[in-house]
This record gives structure tokens, C-alpha cells and sequence, in this order.
């Protein structure tokens, strides 16, 4: 027995998955912004999953494991192809993107009209069948929170990429540094990833509050925006 | 007001540590910069490996000097210029490189450079991921080591100018007055000064100032590229050299290191010279560069790159600087042509020049001090074996 589960919970302006059933299972009762109601008959074709643009359907097959151990759930998929985790064990979320427990993506499908969009068959226990609605495609990284001195009021952080802060540049300022590339090579603002996008105008109002005339200043080499990307992104691939 | 006892044009590589051993011996020193700060020139451009491990004896014993004042310089004079230790590795992969490299052995040795040959199993331990497919060996001299080119000169400008030397940014010099073959001053765009001595240190615009003196400076500059990654943790201790001529056709050899930010800065020799001062970067030099340092180190392929940029070798056509007193011309010392070695010849070499300029002799020796006279054979067919 196959179903879906419809977990479309606002009130927008939004039907595909009315138009995509070929039994016509998914209907709104009064008008576009009613939400999708399923009636029993499900053939498992999967064009509601494929189709709906919010993510908001998942499939769920009760007849593939005979023991009822285990159910298997389809989820679409719209990351690139390379992260498709087939065959890896994953952590498979609710919908608000709680930790229900663990899964395996056993296959994927796609399908040539739809550009992007992939679905993902993902074994599950039993009992978590109804619940899961998503997984995560990597460790989640929370970060680490700023510590004190990073906080630091009197005495703020100018440059983030390099950590530079306001004393270190008012001491090269008044060590009689004027231009602006060589304040760069002394105390480091501006030579991280963004090249100075942030910090250059910061730096010139500590100038300015040092008390140095703009007249005396040497601005930076302006750079353009870029991203940092891998050496290895420059090697043709075999 | 306007008289000095040296006047050094440019603070670059060579300008700025000059000023620093001129006026440590007590000379009243004037630096005229047409940029806007120190070492905003080539300098910058540098990579700021210092070694010894060359072939002549001029170049091994001014670096030696080198390195001793840059290994000790934060502990003398509490200015940190970046340095780090870890030696200079050059990994062998061809039977001729081999040859060559051992044959140099015992000159080296002999000039007091530390280094040797190490196996396949030594060069896998101090390069950590090095493709060990073919690999013989290599050469490893534990005292060279690295600065930043960005710090160096302003740790010199600052300890010359607690020794009164003064610096003059944002002029250029445009003209020079000469008496009876002496130089007595030199004209900026703004003023006129004059010194006991003038010293040439404009890097890649030396032949320029060739006409303005009426003598014939051969310096050519020729571009090379660089680029630096974003920090990763150190895990490189020396520089690397590899020799090898790249399969794509277009470069001769190529060097990297890991500097004391963790940031991987790398460059290459290209095959085919780019002749000029055009600073722009090319579009080839990254594919080239990546190819050739993910086959040596495959995990390198992770490294996130940051930045290029492209800045000039000063060439003399034997490759060997010219440091010496221009021969014609009373008061002028002739501190250019650098080639790709400017960074780390200087300190040495300014404090030998000091000596020569203030004591009449040279700190390293005068055999080794000949090397650098402006009144060699430029053309002589003997060729350097390390560049
Ligand atoms: C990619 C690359 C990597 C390199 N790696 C290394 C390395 O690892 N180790 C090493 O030792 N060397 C290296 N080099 C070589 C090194 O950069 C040069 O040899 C060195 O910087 C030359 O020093 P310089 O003082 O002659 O020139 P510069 O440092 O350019 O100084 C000359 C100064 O003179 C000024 N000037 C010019 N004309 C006038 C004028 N008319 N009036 C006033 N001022 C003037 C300029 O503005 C400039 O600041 C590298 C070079 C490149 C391009
Ligand atoms: S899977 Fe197919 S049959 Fe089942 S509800 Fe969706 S569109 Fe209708
Ligand atoms: S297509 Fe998706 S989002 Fe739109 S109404 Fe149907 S279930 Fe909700």
C-alpha cells in the first residue's frame, strides 16, 4: 500500500498537486488557497512528489520490507547531483527539522522533464515512516560562539577575515602609516578572503578620527569581488 | 638642508635594508620612493624565500649574511618580519637534475652552507604528501628559510629612521646633475638634493635612469606570477624547488611554500620570458600552476586560492646582479638588477655594501665581491647552475 503525505500548511495561492494526480486523489475543497485533501487510491506514481514546488509531499511505501520492520519514504531532492548520498546512511528529520532517527537512501529517481528535482527512496524503521519529512546532507556544524575578547567594545574588531582590530591599526596610523596597502602588509586589514570590502571604509573614519587629512591617505588596490575556490578546480578532471 | 651623505633611490628589497646598515654606520641618509610606502614595488611581488643554496660563491655567502640578519632580526631589534625557519627542499626525479645538484655539493659546502642530499624516504617525511613515484631524492639546506616581503622593508624604513635616516614618499626622481663625471645632485619632481653617494636601488626601472646618467644600465625586467591560498594549517616546513620542466610546455621550473600565516604562496618560471613591466595577471597561469603542484602533491588540490598577481624579475643578461660603484661615474653605486633574487640578497647584501661604501671593503669575500662588478662579461657564455 503506498500513500502520500501532504504536509502543506499555508494558506497560499498553490494547487500543481491537484492537477498532477491522474486519479485526481489531491482536491481543495473551496478554492486555490484551500489546502490539499488526499482521498484513498494511490497508484504510487510519484508526480505529486515531483511536482510539488514547496517539498511539501513525501510518499510513504508500507509493503517493502514483508517482516514490517521496516517502510520506505520518498523525499525530493534539489541539490546537485554529487551530494545525491546513495547508499549512505543519514539522519532523517521531522518537519520542523527535529531529529527523528536514522535512514538509508536505497535509490533515486529522476525524471527528464523536471530539470533539477530528484527523488530519493530512503529506508526507515516502521514506526518512523509518518514522521519523516527530510535529512540532513551533513554533520551539522553549530559553530562556536564569540568569545569575550572577541566582544570586545573598547577596542572592536576592524577586519573579521584576519581579526584585526581597531588598536593594532590606530598603532600603525600613528606609527606615521599613510598609505593604505601598507597598512595591509603591517597589521593585515583587508587581506582575507572579501579583500578589504568591509574594513576599507572603517579604516578610513579611523583615519579621519586619528585626525589624518583624507589628502594624505593612499587608497588600497581595489579588488573585485571574488570567491576563493579550490586548486583543484583549476585541473581538468580525467 | 638638502645634503646627505647617501641619497638611495627607491625603497624596495634593496633600498630599504641599505638604508637600514648606512645609517646604522652613522651617515646621514635620504630614501627617495616614487610610491607611496616601502616595498610597494617588485618587492611585494616576492615570495620571500631567502636562500643560500645557489652555485656561485657571491650569492652563497651574501645570503648566508642574509639569513643570519633576518633569523635574528625580531630578537635584535623586536620587529617581527615573518620569518620562518624550515630550509629550502629541492625533490629530485631526474637522473641529470641529480647530477647537477650533487656536483654543486662540495662548492656550497666549502662557502659554508649547510646541506645534502637526502633519500626518497627523508624528502616523503619533510614534504608530506609528495608523490614518491620516481622520486630519487633531494637536496635539503635546514637553514634557509622564509620572510614576509611585506614586512621586511617596513622593519628596515623603521630601524633607519630611529638612526636619523629620512624618507622621502610619493617623489621621483627625474633628473641627475653630473660635474666633471661627479655626480652632484639629484632632481625629484618636487626638489633637489645632494649626497656623497648616490645609490641606484629603482629595480625594474634601472635602464631608464641608463640615458639621464649617460652610461648604459643593462637591466631588462622580464614578469613572472605568483599566487597565495587561504590559511591551512602548517604542515610545510621548507620551501620547494622542483626543477622539472613542466609537461605543458611552458614553464622550466617551480617553487611554493607554506609562510607563517599557514597561506601556500606559489610561482613559477616561465618558459618562454614575458619581457616587460605589464603587471597584469593571465588567465593561464592558475590551470598551469595547479597542474603542476597537485601532481606533486595531490593533496594540495584542497588548498582555497586567494590571489594572483604578476611583478617583475630586474634582469641583467648573465643573471647576476650588478652591485658595485658605477665605473665612469664619481659618487654613483650601482645596487640593480636583481633578477628573481632581490629579496633575499639584501640584508647581506647591503651590509656588505655599507662596508664597501663607509669601511673601502666588502664583508664577504673579495673573490665572492667580484661576482657582482659592473665591469664583467655580461656575455660570457658561463651560465649559472642554480638560478
Ligand atoms: C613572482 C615573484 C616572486 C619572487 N620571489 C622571490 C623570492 O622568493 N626571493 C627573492 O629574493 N626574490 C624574489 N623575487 C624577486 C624580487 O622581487 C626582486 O628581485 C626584488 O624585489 C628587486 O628589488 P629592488 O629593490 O631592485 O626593486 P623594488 O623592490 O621594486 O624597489 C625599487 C623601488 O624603486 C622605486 N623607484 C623606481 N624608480 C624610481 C624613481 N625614479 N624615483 C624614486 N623611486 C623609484 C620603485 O617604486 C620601487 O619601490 C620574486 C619576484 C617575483 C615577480
Ligand atoms: S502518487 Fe500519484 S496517485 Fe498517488 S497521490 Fe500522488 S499523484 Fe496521486
Ligand atoms: S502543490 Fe504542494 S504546496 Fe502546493 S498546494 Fe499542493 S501540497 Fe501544497
Amino acid at each position: 500500500m503506498v500513500y502520500p503525505v501532504i504536509r502543506c500548511v499555508q494558506e497560499i495561492p498553490c494547487d500543481p498537486c491537484v492537477g498532477s494526480c491522474p486519479k485526481n486523489l489531491i482536491t481543495m475543497k473551496d478554492s486555490i488557497l484551500s489546502l490539499p485533501e488526499y482521498t484513498e487510491g494511490c497508484l504510487g506514481c510519484s508526480s505529486c512528489v515531483m511536482l510539488c514546488p514547496g517539498l511539501a509531499i513525501t510518499l510513504v511505501f508500507n509493503n517493502y520490507d514483508p517482516n514490517k520492520e521496516k517502510a520506505l519514504v520518498m523525499m525530493p531532492f534539489e541539490f546537485v547531483n554529487e551530494t545525491v548520498p546513495l547508499g549512505c546512511e543519514v539522519t532523517t528529520t521531522d518537519l520542523e527539522g527535529n531529529v527523528v532517527g536514522k535512514g538509508k537512501v536505497v535509490a533515486v529517481k529522476t525524471k527528464e522533464s523536471v530539470d533539477k528535482r530528484r527523488l530519493l527512496l530512503v529506508e526507515v524503521p516502521e514506526k518512523d515512516k509518518l514522521l519523516v519529512a527530510g535529512f540532513h546532507i551533513r554533520d551539522i556544524y553549530h559553530g562556536e560562539p564569540l568569545t569575550e575578547d572577541m566582544q570586545d567594545e573598547e577596542d572592536p574588531i576592524i577586519c573579521r577575515c584576519e581579526r584585526v582590530r581597531k588598536s593594532e591599526i590606530v598603532r600603525e596610523i600613528r606609527m606615521g602609516v599613510r598609505d593604505m596597502n601598507q597598512l595591509k602588509a603591517v597589521a593585515r586589514p583587508s587581506m582575507g578572503g572579501c579583500g578589504g570590502k568591509t574594513c576599507t571604509d572603517i579604516i578610513l573614519k579611523i583615519f579621519k578620527e586619528e585626525g589624518v587629512p583624507m589628502e594624505e591617505i593612499t587608497l588600497p588596490t581595489n579588488r573585485p569581488l571574488v570567491a576563493e575556490i579550490h586548486l583543484g578546480d583549476f585541473v581538468k578532471k580525467k | 638642508m638638502n645634503n646627505y651623505d647617501a641619497i638611495i633611490i627607491g625603497a624596495g628589497s634593496v633600498g630599504t635594508p641599505t638604508a637600514h646598515f648606512l645609517s646604522q654606520k652613522g651617515l646621514k641618509v635620504l630614501v627617495l620612493e616614487m610610491r607611496a610606502a616601502s616595498g610597494q614595488g617588485d618587492n611585494k611581488a616576492a615570495i620571500g624565500g631567502v636562500r643560500a643554496t645557489h652555485s656561485d660563491p657571491g650569492k652563497i655567502q651574501t645570503c648566508i649574511e642574509s639569513l643570519k640578519i633576518f633569523s635574528t632580526w625580531e630578537e635584535e631589534y623586536g620587529f617581527d618580519m615573518g620569518w620562518k625557519p624550515g630550509g629550502y627542499c629541492f625533490p629530485v626525479y631526474e637522473e641529470k637534475t641529480e647530477e647537477v645538484l650533487k656536483g654543486l655539493l662540495p662548492t656550497q659546502k666549502n662557502y659554508g652552507l649547510k646541506i645534502d642530499w637526502i633519500n626518497k624516504h627523508k624528502v616523503a617525511e619533510i614534504v608530506p604528501g609528495i608523490n614518491t613515484e620516481n622520486l630519487r631524492g633531494g637536496t635539503y639546506s635546514p637553514e634557509d628559510g622564509q620572510v614576509s616581503t611585506l614586512l621586511a622593508p617596513i622593519g628596515f624604513q623603521r630601524e633607519a629612521q630611529k638612526n636619523g635616516a629620512v624618507f622621502q614618499f610619493n617623489e621621483k626622481v627625474i633628473k641627475y646633475e653630473l660635474k666633471n663625471n661627479k655626480l652632484t645632485s639629484v632632481i625629484t619632481d618636487k626638489k633637489k638634493y645632494s649626497a656623497g653617494v648616490v645609490i641606484l636601488a629603482n629595480g625594474a626601472d634601472a635602464a631608464e635612469h641608463g640615458p639621464l646618467l649617460g652610461m648604459d644600465i643593462p637591466v631588462v625586467p622580464d614578469t613572472h606570477e605568483a599566487g597565495i591560498s587561504a590559511p591551512v594549517k602548517q604542515f610545510l616546513a621548507p620551501l620547494i624547488v622542483d626543477l622539472r620542466s613542466g609537461p605543458e610546455g611552458k614553464t622550466t621550473n617551480f617553487y611554493f611554500g607554506q609562510n607563517r600565516e599557514g597561506q601556500i604562496i606559489f610561482c613559477y618560471t616561465p618558459k618562454e620570458l614575458f619581457i616587460g613591466t605589464d603587471r597584469e595577471s593571465q588567465s593561464e597561469f592558475m590551470p598551469i600552476i595547479a597542474n603542476r603542484m597537485i601532481s606533486l602533491i595531490p593533496r594540495l588540490q584542497n588548498l582555497l586560492i586567494r590571489r594572483v598577481w604578476r611583478g617583475c624579475y630586474p634582469m641583467t643578461p648573465d643573471g647576476v646582479p650588478i652591485i658595485d660603484f658605477a665605473p665612469e661615474i664619481d659618487g654613483l653605486f650601482l645596487a640593480v638588477g636583481m633578477c628573481g633574487q632581490g629579496f633575499m640578497l639584501w640584508p647581506g647584501a647591503g651590509k656588505n655594501i655599507a662596508s664597501l661604501i663607509v669601511d673601502k671593503k666588502p664583508i664577504i669575500s673579495e673573490e665572492a665581491n667580484n661576482f657582482f662588478r659592473y665591469d664583467r662579461d655580461f656575455y660570457a657564455a658561463k651560465k649559472e647552475a642554480l638560478k
